[in-house]
Formats: C-alpha cells, structure tokens, sequence
C-alpha cells in the first residue's frame, strides 16, 4: 500500500503551525492499508506527544483484556512537539503499546536520530493497528508512506537488515527502528532499536512489534515544521555550549557509568540478583574502564553537544562490533555486578547481542541473575540449563543465556518470558528470587538506599522504572516548587512523597515533550524551549498539568485492564536487608511504603482503594472523556 | 578524638587533594560537625558512610571512625 500525501512538498506551507506538522500516520497492517489523520490544535496543546498521545491513542482504541501479543495492540510510536527541534535533548520518541510483560500500560523512550527524521518527514506520530500475514516494512518519507515485504529481511541482525533496507529505499541515510530475533520470536522483553544504538528498552515493545510482523520503520525526511522562534533556540544552544563542561562534563567525557565505586559504596550498585553488594572490582566495569580499554569514540543524539552514547570495539576473546555502540550503566551493572561478572569484554559483548537481537538488557541481564540464583539454590540444574554451570560470575554461561533467550532456544524459550513467569512455572519457591514489579525487571537502583524511587517502582504504570523517578540520593529539595527544606534520605513520610509527587510531574514532562533527561535544562529553559518552538504563550502550570494528564491517563489505561491498589508493590527482596555491606541494616517497611502509597494516592486526587484518579480529578485535567471509559 | 576519613572522586579536594587523613574532632561531634571542618558547600550534595553503612549528618561519631564521603549517584539509561 502506497500513500502519497500531496499537502507534503518537503518546504513549510505558510499555514502549516509551529512545532509540529498536524498530521499522524495510522497504519492497518492487516488491511495492508495506511492513512493519515489530522488532529485539531487543541489536540495537539492539549497533549504534546509522547506519553500522553500514547495513552490518548490506547484508551480510545484498545478494548479491556485484550492479547498484548495479537492483533487487536496498537503499536505507537510519539515523538512531541519538541522532537526535531534544533536544540539539544529533541532527538527522542516514545514507543508505546498493552505491554507483554506487565499486561499494564507499556510506554518505552529512546534516543538517536530517528524521532527527529519522523518529524522532518511530515508526521507527528505513527499509530499501528493489526497484523501483517508475512512479514512487512514500513517506509516513510517526506510525507509518503509504504507497506513494504520484508521476508527476506525475517530473522536477520538489525545492522544487516538496515543495510538491505537502505539499499532497497536508495536513501543511503535513511533512519531505521527495528527488532532482531528476539522482536520476531516475541521474547516478553524484546525491545525497539533506533539506528543500530539505541534501545525503546523497556517492557516488550519489540515483542508487540515483533507479534504484527513488523521489521522495521525506516524514514527519510527533509521537510519538518517550522520553529516560532528559531533565535531563541539558538541562544539556548549556545548557552549550553558555554557551559557544558560546568552541567555535563562528566557525561560528556564518561556517558552513564562513571560512578561505579560510588554505587559500591552506597550499596545501590545492583549485586548477584539484588542480594548482596560486595563487589570489590566494581571500577574494572566502569565507564573510565571502558574509556582505557575498549572505547573506540563517542557519538552523539540529534542536535547534541554532549556526545554521552559510548561506542566501543573488542577484537579478542569476544569479537564486539562497533556498529552496535557500547553499554549505558543499566546494562554494566545488570550483565556486571548483578550476575556477579566483572568481565568488561564479556559485558560489552552482551550488549552487542541485545541490539543485534534487539532485548532489553535491563531485563535480560535480571532474567539471567534470576536464573543463576535458582542455580545456586539447585531449583535449576546441569539437566534444565543444558550442562551449562549457571553460576553467579560465569561471563561465558551468561552469554550463552543471551543467545538462547534471544532464539527462544532450551532453557531461553522460559526465560524469555520474563522473571515473573519464569519463577511460576520453576514454582518451589523462586518467586522469591524474582525481582520484578508487575512483571518488569527492577533496574539498577536500589529501594533499600532510595525510597522515593521505590514508591515510584510501586505505582508507576510501567512498573518497575527508574527514569523520570525520584532519585532521592540526589533530589532532596526542590525550593523552585516550593519544597525549599531537604527532605533526609531516609525519610519516607509526607514529605518525601510531596518530593516524589512533585519531582515526577515535572520529570514526566520530558516523555510527553520529548526532551532528553542527559540535558541540563532547567525549568524555565523547558518553558523556553516550549515558547520558541511552538509559539505557545505557555507556562510551567500549563507544562506540567500536560504532564500530570499523561500520568492519570496512564494509570486509568492499568485500572480499566483491572489493576488495583495491591499490583502497587515492591518485590520481597527489597523488604530484607543486603547481606553485607552499606545497606545491611536497612530494608524498606512495608507499613510505611503502605503509609506512603495511601499519601500518594490522596496527592494525586486518586481513591483510595485501587488508587483510580476521580471523576473531579479528571475534569480539572480538562479530560472527562477518561472518567467515561472508567465508568465514573 | 581521632577519626579517619577517606574521599573518593572530585571530593577529594576538600581533603587538599588527598585520598584519606587523619581528623581530631571533638567527643560528641557528628557528621554535621565533620562536613563544617571540611568546608561542604550547602548547594552541594554528599554522601556518607561510617564503618561502611550509610549514614547522615546527624550520626555521631566515635574513636576511630572510618568515615568515606562521596557524590550521590542519581539516575541513568
């Protein structure tokens, strides 16, 4: 099916607004059908993109208690009014669809450059329904769009897939996202990969992807909206090119990962499956580690000066393709410390595999420590594992997990379906080893030092998330909203939750903007940059009720699929104290992450017995139409 | 009373650019006293811990003390 839009002439039309393009692509792919809707501008001010398009589009069309993985999931994909903008942070979008994994609410953001060229090639999002017959391709630009066959692509790595693709497309920088293996066999946390490097990581998008035989979306685009005030973004660009060594030198220098020691010694650094935190070679898995030994340059995001993505290259006793880039700190510590390994060529390889299969390594990397401590407990033996010694610390038995869950191969085809299922099929008490809300793996930051974060983990709608969260270790006031006393670390009354309440709205801004969490911008510079691109006579208030929308939204899409007030949990691991170390006197309480969610839930204008938003809620969001799909 | 205290990264240069020393503070002083000594910036934001476990500035100290400081970690990708 071939769509060709004749409003799209790659210039701007006079009429065209600012910031976006007034047009979202919708796809059938079991009609082979494409099209494209123009949402009204109150839409898209009402909304942004991101996060809060991604639940709009998912209350209105999806029917409660549907199959994640069958053709009735629409798959989105939402940059926002910001993305493609020129100035640092806009290179993301967001992925959402019911995710596999959770059954929940499933939203995913990545970086690269992707987004950007969705934007520059004429739409504001992609919204996928159906299921191809054989497998397909989509191919946008400059505001076309084709359903291409993609069966010789099926069961290709990512890199030669995007190679065929731009051959066939004759676009030799054509931007590609996309699923491997692990996206086609529908692995529960198979994620989405934008250009080769990064990761829509979280909570199985790639699986949903991967049910509608879909490969890839590759997109060309030379067009793009106009901005309302071009020199104020650039003034902006400057400014942070005048300071980037005082806001991001680090990460300029290091990317994520540059603090190892420091996590060892507070005891968040995620140690054999959450258990311990000893882990005296923490530094040989560090981002300065890799800088010495494996780092071959450092590449950058659309538009971004701070060039934080690693990209690295090993030759022996692994051979690490740099096409695929280099590990994020999540995936250090989750193949490092979290399975006991501190082999850096090891870790780099395996997350080389995850983007060529397309995996999450968060949760694959806690799927395999899950597994070693079934291990190490004899619930999985020699005869489950294939004869492989699946103890903590094996770099080549780790290694070969990411293989065979990727294939779905022995022991991988259960693994693959996540922590959660995983321990319930092994039964003999291997829940307690699962470490995982709702069904998604717990990232590599731990509860027991913040515990802000760990309410987050409970009542998030993705689960278990650490972006956009409250990192209490390095949030403790926020006087520019009002909370001007730091709130202590260890605290997790009232206070601490207006903190999280407060810290996670704004945050949350950035998924429905979208805008990068690596860039230093303040809250009035947001504002800024949501005037000078829009064009908008726009305010923090108004910024942050988009954002506190998306949140209700979100967590209406869980209540209406019946999740309730007890799904808002931590996993037993995190109510018992580290075995040694930091943190081995302290653990979170139950009764007070019970006292703090009832506080949350009071906060956010929510019942308390499911912690649903209300109907008033709602109606002060200016979105009665949710409190109709939940029947208030 | 004698105290030792170790710094770890960019905190180091509250210790003049060394890695550990030797304190004397006075009996009954706390966290809060130690970070006066070395001359914290109220903006900044450290983490503490004494005989490694986690600690706060309100923790009191004794004879002996190993004390470790460093920066908070926050997020990441």
């Amino acid at each position: 099916m071939l769509l060709r839009n004749s409003t799209f002439n790659g210039l701007v039309n006079a009429r065209m607004p600012f910031g976006y393009n007034k047009q979202i692509l919708r796809v059938n792919l079991s009609r082979n059908t494409v099209r494209i809707e123009r949402p009204s501008r109150f839409f898209y001010r009402r909304y942004f993109g991101g996060r809060a398009i991604i639940a709009y589009y998912l209350l209105k069309e999806l029917r409660p208690g549907i199959d994640p993985l069958g053709p009735r999931n629409t798959l989105i994909f939402a940059p926002g009014v910001v993305t493609g903008a020129p100035i640092p942070g806009s290179g993301r979008n967001s992925v959402g669809a019911k995710s596999p994994l959770t059954g929940a609410y499933g939203e995913a953001e990545v970086g690269g450059f992707w987004g950007a060229e969705l934007k520059h090639a004429g739409f504001d999002g992609i919204v996928i329904a159906g299921r191809a017959k054989l497998p397909v391709y989509l191919w946008v630009h400059d505001g076309e769009a084709e359903i291409r066959d993609a069966q010789r692509l099926w069961g290709l790595d990512i890199g030669d897939s995007q190679e065929i693709i731009r051959k066939e497309v004759g676009e030799r920088l054509a931007r590609t996202a996309q699923i491997g293996k692990a996206g086609e066999r529908m692995v529960r946390f198979a994620c989405i990969i934008n250009d080769l490097k990064h990761a829509a990581g979280r909570v199985g998008m790639g699986a949903v992807m991967g049910s509608k035989k879909l490969k890839a979306i590759a997109i060309r685009g030379h067009g793009g909206p106009e901005m309302a005030h071009p020199e104020k973004l650039k003034e902006l660009t400057r400014w942070l090119l005048d300071n980037l060594e005082q806001k991001a030198g680090r990460m300029h220098k290091y990317g994520t990962g540059a603090m190892m020691t420091e996590g060892t010694l507070s005891g968040n650094l995620p140690t054999r499956n959450f258990r311990d935190s000893e882990f005296p070679s923490s530094k040989a898995i560090s981002a300065q580690t890799i800088k010495e030994r494996v780092r071959i340059r450092m590449e950058s995001c659309y538009f971004c000066p701070i060039r934080c993505k690693k990209v690295v290259q090993v030759k022996k006793p692994y051979a690490v393709n740099p096409l695929y880039g280099g590990p994020e700190y999540e995936t250090l510590a989750a193949f490092g410390s979290n399975c006991g390994i501190d082999d850096l060529k090891a870790i780099c390889k395996a997350h080389e595999l995850c983007q060529r299969y397309t995996l999450d390594t968060i949760s694959t990397g806690c799927t395999i420590a899950f597994a070693m401590e079934c291990f190490e407990n004899k619930l999985l033996t020699k005869k489950d594992t294939d004869g492989i010694d699946l103890t903590f610390g094996n770099p080549e038995a780790m290694l070969q997990m990411v293989e065979m869950i990727a294939k779905r191969e022995g022991i991988g085809d259960l693994l693959a379906e996540g922590t959660m299922r995983a321990a319930e099929k092994i039964g003999k008490g291997a829940e307690k080893f699962a470490v995982h809300v709702k069904g998604e793996e717990v990232p590599m930051h731990d509860p027991r030092l913040k515990r802000g974060l760990g309410l987050g983990y409970a009542v998030k709608p993705t689960g278990a998330e650490h972006m956009n969260n409250l990192h209490d270790t390095w949030t403790r006031d926020l006087p520019s909203f009002g909370i001007i006393r730091r709130v202590p670390l260890e605290d997790f009354g009232p206070r601490k939750v207006r903190l999280y309440v407060y810290k996670v709205i704004y945050e949350i801004i950035k998924n429905c903007l979208l805008l990068c969490d690596f860039v230093p911008w303040n809250e009035n510079q947001i504002v800024e940059i949501v005037r000078a691109v829009t064009g908008w006579n726009s305010n923090l208030w108004e910024i942050m009720k988009v954002s506190e929308r998306s949140i209700n939204m979100a967590r209406a899409f869980n209540i209406r699929e019946g999740f309730t007030r007890k799904d808002d949990w931590l996993p037993d691991r995190f109510f018992h104290p580290q075995t040694s170390g930091p943190l081995s006197d302290t653990a979170v309480d139950p009764r007070k992450l019970e006292n703090a969610k009832s506080t949350y839930y009071g906060m956010m204008g929510w019942d308390q017995k499911k912690g649903a938003p209300t109907r008033a809620k709602l109606e002060e969001l200016d979105i009665p139409w949710v409190a109709d799909e939940l029947n208030l | 009373m004698k105290i030792h205290v170790k710094a770890y990264g960019i905190l180091q240069r509250h210790l003049r650019n060394k890695k550990e020393v030797e304190l004397c503070l006075e009996q009954g002083s706390t966290i809060a006293t130690l970070f006066h000594k070395l001359k914290k910036p109220k903006s900044e934001m450290w983490m503490v811990s004494v005989n490694g476990k986690i600690a706060n500035e309100n923790t009191i100290l004794n004879d002996g003390d190993s004390i470790s400081i460093f920066e908070p970690v926050g997020g990441g990708k």
